[in-house]
Formats: structure tokens, C-alpha cells, sequence
């Protein structure tokens, strides 16, 4: 899908399925092209397949057992260096001490989705050149 | 002990015995006291027990449920390979499982030829011919295990032998049990932080999720009254959830102390309604050292919440939110006032019915009233929280 905006491309982490809909459907309203799953090992697979993603929005805490955000992010931008991360998380507690940094977000849900929107853009925008 | 010493220096003896074994149980009991760890005192258990009968060796017993087995956890002149290794089942095959299967003490003088229980190899390779068995328990809950003194030399463990070692062995009982309950009261607040923090993050997953529906909805809307209605609900859902989350930090069902709670709140408010409403103020006075429990501080929470949102949606101007705290303790006053006019007012009164009724509401559960109060410049909403006797 050809999109205007090369910074209009992005992927969705979340495992609680109906919110993983609702994100991605008013993500998709905003604007952007949204890929959605709630693995973190798809998503990686994703970020893999296509290059115009310029971030992730992402849960950190997925479960006893499961690979977190943070060790996704670590893996992800190993894999891309200049990925924008957005965690978009009901764990503040687990945000506690780190530092965001251009290329990385906190949000805490609830949060209104234009807020979300918003960051995808500082944290995609931060990483890439200027669009002429 | 010589045949030619007299009964007078044998009863000195006896007595010198005694105690020192009293003075070593005392030592026992404020080393226990210290919560050093299990091996530690197990350890020194054993040392004191050897100690106090003048015998050479010594051991503590666990019983471990999962094998059924006696585990050497500690003891004195032993080699190694021992601790933590040597087993013993419970029955007849040892001084130390009798002593366990039958729970009462054991003592013999004649090892070898005493036929109740077998002589366990252990037992055999170092010689020993004299030994005295004793339960580990505590108050509550099965016995831990064996404290075992045994020796090589010919002599005699007397009755008063086992006295001391059971003393010994109720100390140590105590000590382990005080562990034991702690540990479990460890773990069963790790689990209810753990399950605490799972509650929350589902709690908080189901309002994203219901935010996020309402926007949708309200971007879908066919006409813009509509549309201020659903958006109205959506921007109630972050309020609430505002109002929660400021409560359940730091997982305390206590007291809140009422000034923080409200900074808090309202620093939240005007971070969360910065986007609905640019170039409007909240502006705070809250008095410090009202202290109330977590649902009469949730009610003025969204009580609180309410009428600001009320002042921004309809009001003009600064919103100036006050709160203190009203004699006797308990009551309190909470004032939301802006530079709207009285139809600013009478519009809030009736476009808002649901935020209105939701207040009024809250109040009653709480003895409370809600009063419009005109002014000559501006509105004044106050809820009058009354004293409640039972506030901790």
C-alpha cells in the first residue's frame, strides 16, 4: 500500500485482542498504515518485511513467560537501529527509571488516541531525515 | 565416671552439669532471636547440643515432606559428604526415623544390642554406641525433624540428658516455625502484588479499549451533538480512570492523605484536558492534614473531577478548585468556581444531567450536600462532605 507520508507506516503490539482492533482501526483513522499483531516474534517478522514501518506502538508487559517490550525493543533495534518506539502500556510501575530519549515514548493507558498519534510522529520523525 | 568418686563429688559433677546446660539453652534462645538464617542456627543447635552432653557428635534432621525422608541439614564431627546428603526414613531402621515415626524421644546407652531400631550405617562407621533422639515442632504445622546427640565413649545420657536436648529442640522448633510463617507471608504478599498489578493493567487495558471505542464512535457521528456527547464519555472514561489510578499507587488501602491526593488529581486533570480545552487554568488550594479511606477519597475524587470538567466545559475563565478539611474531623468542603455567568451555570445544570446526578449521587452516599451559590462576578459549585465518625 502506497502511502503519501513515509513516516505514515507502523506497527501495532498488543495482546489483548479487541484492543489491538480498536488501536489499529483509530490509528488507521489518524492516518497511519498499521500493522497489527500481538506477538512479539511476528512483530519482528513485520519489521523484518517492511522497511517503511518508522515505529512501534507496544504493551510491555505481556504475560508471565512471554518476551517483554523491552526485550523486544532491544531486539528490534538491533535489527533497525533508528525504530521509534511508543510503549503504550497499563504497567507504569515497569516505566519507572527509564529514560525515553528521542527515539522512544511512554504512555500509560487510558490515554486519548491522538496523544498516541502524536508521539508515533516525535518518535518516527526523530530518527529520520526531514521530508522535502 | 570412676567407681571411687564419691557420691557427694558425683552430685557436684551432676549439678555442674545441669547448669551449664541451662546456660546454654539461655544462649540458644537470644542466639535465635538474632534471625540469622536456617543453616545458621541449625548449626548452632547442633554445636550446643554436642556441647551439652559432653558427646562428640551431633546433627539436626529435616524432614522433607516432598521424599518423606530425613535429611541431615547440620552437624558436628561428621566428615564430609554428610550434611545435606545422608537420609534417613522415617521408622525403625534408625534411632533418628523411630524417634521421628514415633514422635517421642529416644535415648540408649547400648546401641549395638538395643533391638528396637538398626544401627544405620552412618552410625556404624563412626563408632558410635550411644545416642539420644529428640523432635523438632513447632506450635502449629508438622514437626520439622530430629535433634541427634550421639557418642562413642562408654557413659551414660540420663533422663535429664533428654530434658536439655528437648528444650534445646522446642527453641529451635520456635525459631524455624518464625521462619517458616515468614516466608509464607512473604511469598503470599508477592503473589497479592503480583495479582494486584495484573488487575490493574486488565483494568486499564478494558478502558483504553472502551476510550478508544467512543472516539471511534464519536468520530463516526452523524451530527456534531452527537458527536459532543460521545466525546464527552470518552474524555468521563480517562477521568475516571484518573481517579483511580491516583488511589491504587502504591497499592496502599490505607488512610489518604487528602492535600496530596488532590494535587495529584487535579495535576492529572490538567494534563488530561489540556487537549479539550487550550487556554483554561486550574488553579488549587487544598488544605493539608485530612486523612480518609480509599472510598470516601475516590467519591470526592470523581465528585471533584466532575465539577471541573463542568467549569471548563460550560464556565469561562481560571477554574479555582478549594478543599478543606471542616470540624469535627471528617467533614470537609469543597469549593469549584470559574468567571462564568449564572447561564453559563443554568447551562451546565441542564446539559449535564448524567455528571450532575452522578455527583449528587456520590454525595448522599457520603451525608453530603450540593449547593449552586451565585456570586456577582463568576459561579461557585460546593459539595459539603458531612463528618463521618468512623473516619480512621
Amino acid at each position: 500500500m502506497q502511502h503519501a507520508d513515509p513516516h505514515g507506516e507502523l506497527i501495532v503490539i498488543e495482546d489483548h485482542p479487541l484492543l489491538r482492533a480498536a488501536l489499529a482501526l483509530a490509528l488507521r483513522t489518524e492516518g497511519f498504515v498499521v500493522y497489527a499483531t500481538g506477538e512479539t516474534s511476528a512483530a519482528l517478522g513485520l519489521l523484518a518485511e517492511h522497511p517503511a514501518v518508522a515505529a512501534v506502538v507496544l504493551e510491555i508487559d505481556f504475560g508471565p513467560g512471554r518476551q517483554s517490550g523491552f526485550a523486544f525493543t532491544d531486539a528490534a533495534r538491533r535489527l533497525r537501529p533508528d525504530i521509534g518506539i511508543v510503549f503504550l502500556t497499563g504497567r507504569a510501575d515497569l516505566l519507572v527509571g527509564r529514560d525515553t530519549g528521542p527515539q522512544e515514548a511512554h504512555l500509560v493507558k487510558p490515554v486519548t488516541v491522538s496523544r498516541i498519534a502524536a508521539a508515533v510522529r516525535r518518535v518516527a520523525h526523530a530518527t529520520l531525515p526531514p521530508v522535502t | 565416671m570412676s567407681y571411687d568418686t564419691s557420691v557427694a563429688e558425683q552430685f557436684a559433677l551432676l549439678l555442674q552439669r545441669r547448669t551449664r546446660q541451662q546456660v546454654l539453652i539461655a544462649a540458644f534462645g537470644r542466639f535465635a532471636l538474632k534471625q540469622i538464617g536456617r543453616p545458621a542456627l541449625m548449626q548452632e543447635a547442633a554445636r550446643l547440643a554436642a556441647e551439652g552432653l559432653h558427646a562428640s557428635f551431633a546433627k539436626v534432621l529435616e524432614h522433607e515432606a516432598a521424599t518423606d525422608t530425613l535429611i541431615v541439614r547440620a552437624g558436628v564431627g561428621w566428615g564430609p559428604g554428610v550434611v545435606d546428603q545422608v537420609r534417613f526414613p522415617p521408622g525403625a531402621t534408625s534411632p533418628a526415623g523411630y524417634a521421628f515415626a514415633m514422635g517421642v524421644p529416644t535415648f540408649s546407652n547400648d546401641l549395638p544390642n538395643d533391638h528396637r531400631f538398626g544401627l544405620p550405617k552412618l552410625l556404624a562407621d563412626n563408632g558410635i554406641r550411644r545416642e539420644v533422639n529428640v523432635v523438632i515442632s513447632g506450635e502449629t504445622g508438622p514437626p520439622f525433624g530430629i535433634l541427634e546427640v550421639d557418642d562413642t565413649a562408654d557413659g551414660v545420657f540420663s533422663d535429664d540428658d533428654v530434658y536439655f536436648l528437648e528444650s534445646l529442640a522446642n527453641t529451635l522448633g520456635l525459631a524455624l516455625e518464625r521462619d517458616r510463617v515468614n516466608a509464607d507471608r512473604d511469598r503470599l504478599l508477592d503473589e497479592r502484588g503480583i495479582l494486584l498489578s495484573e488487575v490493574h493493567h486488565r483494568v486499564k487495558n478494558s478502558l483504553q479499549l472502551i476510550h478508544t471505542v467512543l472516539t471511534l464512535q464519536a468520530m463516526d457521528a452523524g451530527n456534531a451533538a452527537t458527536r459532543a456527547l460521545l466525546e464527552l464519555s470518552a474524555m468521563r472514561v480517562l477521568t475516571i480512570a484518573t481517579v483511580h489510578e491516583r488511589l491504587y499507587q502504591g497499592d496502599s488501602f490505607e488512610s489518604v492523605e487528602m492535600q496530596a491526593y488532590i494535587i495529584g488529581l487535579v495535576e492529572a486533570l490538567r494534563v488530561g484536558l489540556a487537549d479539550m480545552v487550550p487556554g483554561r487554568s486550574i488553579a488549587l488550594d487544598a488544605d493539608p492534614g485530612t486523612y480518609w479511606p480509599p472510598r470516601r477519597a475516590q467519591a470526592l475524587g470523581l465528585i471533584l473531577t466532575e465539577l471541573v470538567t463542568n467549569a471548563l466545559k460550560y464556565g469561562k475563565g481560571e477554574v479555582r478548585v478549594r478543599f478543606a478539611g471542616t470540624l469535627p474531623p471528617g467533614g470537609a468542603r469543597l469549593e469549584v468556581e470559574d468567571d462564568g455567568t449564572a447561564q453559563d451555570l443554568d447551562a451546565a445544570r441542564s446539559n449535564d444531567g448524567v455528571g450532575l446526578r452522578i455527583v449528587r449521587t456520590l454525595l448522599d452516599e457520603h451525608s453530603g450536600t450540593l449547593t449552586f451559590v451565585p456570586r456577582p462576578a463568576g459561579t461557585q459549585v460546593v459539595a459539603v462532605f458531612a463528618p463521618q465518625p468512623t473516619v480512621a
